[in-house]
């Protein structure tokens, strides 16, 4: 990397920075966040004569009732939830590279480091996905070289010149 | 004339002073440090969320957890930095329980709508002006896709105007670690930016 490539990333990131305060919209939220406040203690208040109902009218068949129900909705939610998503593993065989990540439309674009298997000689990574859905996604090598997944079923352009690999789950 | 200012608080003894009183039951006091660091949050998160209503939300949403945790401050720590540090926190948190990404892309619109008024110069000339706007617009995305240690510390310096010191407080992390972070993530924009054909 060339002094004078750094210094013009400083000098745009400078001007950024002056347009983005010249863009400085303000807000007045005072109010919204004290009314909050003050509805939360209200609340609070109001908790104590709630445990003094709880304490008059609950019965042992109803505790019991209410235990299972908070043990079994859980449960019942993850379940459910976990028939919506498959977990995709995505490998990537460089021996050579230190680091590799993945980003992609699934990790909100942020690098999600890769464990390297020597027995395997490849990178890996486990994730869940949602089903029937496709996702963008690219390889980082060493925290600079975005390469897209030469096994991937189809690539689209990522806007910037490069590829985005493209994997549809089922 | 002078002002006789011994008695005189500073910004930093005013915070600690308006959390002690918050901290014994008026609750009003709060409001006054909501009124004077609420646009600088909102800024920080204009750099995170898009939505201008998801943001006025979750301003309001970091000042109830920052209410929540007072009791936690440490008063020898300067308030704002804290303050920062927590909004931080939340902003990833939030970011990721609502899965929203950060500004995107195609989602630069505040930088393109205030960037014709910054370049407004007749020294400038007209097809200079469009290169660097495409620059600017360009590294702006590229910081987005920044790993968060380095995005951080190009919010918290550039668009904040924070000093290595607050950074450092703010993320707690050593002061050197503040600077080769910051040369860093440089590299990697200009890098980017080479990759991306921008510079």
């Amino acid at each position: 990397m060339k002094e004078n490539d750094i210094q013009r990333v400083e000098e745009r990131l400078e001007e950024l920075g002056r347009i983005c305060k010249k863009d400085g919209t303000s807000i007045d939220i005072s109010g919204q966040v004290l009314a909050r406040i003050h509805a939360g203690e209200r609340e609070k208040a109001g908790f104590p004569d709630l445990m003094a109902w709880l304490k008059a009218h609950l019965t042992l068949p109803s505790a019991v009732l209410a235990v299972i129900l908070c043990l079994a909705i859980p449960v019942i939610f993850y379940s459910v939830s976990q028939a919506k998503y498959k977990k995709v593993t995505f490998t990537y065989s460089s021996p050579g590279a230190e680091k590799v990540s993945i980003s992609g439309d699934f990790t909100e674009w942020r690098p999600e480091r890769m464990e390297y298997d020597p027995d395997r000689k490849e990178w890996s990574i486990e994730i869940k996905l949602e089903k029937f859905k496709r996702f963008k996604y690219v390889f980082i090598l060493n925290d600079g070289k975005y390469i897209p997944d030469p096994r991937a079923g189809s690539m689209v352009d990522d806007g910037f010149g490069g590829r985005d690999s493209v994997i549809s789950t089922i | 004339m002078k002002f006789d200012d011994t008695n005189a608080i500073t910004s930093d003894e005013e915070d600690v002073l308006l959390v002690q009183r918050t901290l014994t039951g008026n609750t009003n006091e709060f409001g006054k440090l909501v009124k004077k660091y609420q646009n600088v949050i909102y800024s920080l998160t204009r750099h995170y969320i898009r939505n201008e209503e998801d943001r006025k939300e979750l301003v309001q949403d970091i000042f109830l957890r920052v209410y929540s945790r007072l009791s936690r401050y440490d008063i020898s720590r300067r308030f704002f930095t804290w303050l920062y540090s927590v909004s931080l926190n939340f902003i990833r948190n939030w970011a990721a329980r609502k899965k929203f990404s950060t500004v995107r892309i195609d989602r630069v619109p505040e930088v393109k709508f205030v960037y014709q008024e910054s370049l407004h110069s007749p020294s400038v000339s007209p097809e200079e002006q469009a290169i660097r706007k495409e620059e600017i617009e360009g590294l702006y995305r590229i910081v987005d896709k920044l790993m968060d240690k380095y995005k951080n510390i190009i919010i918290l310096y550039y668009f904040q105007e924070l000093s290595y010191k607050e950074i450092s407080q703010i993320l707690n992390i050593p002061l050197n670690t503040v600077k080769i972070r910051l040369f860093r993530a440089k590299e990697l924009l200009g890098r980017e930016a080479k990759r991306m054909k921008l510079f």
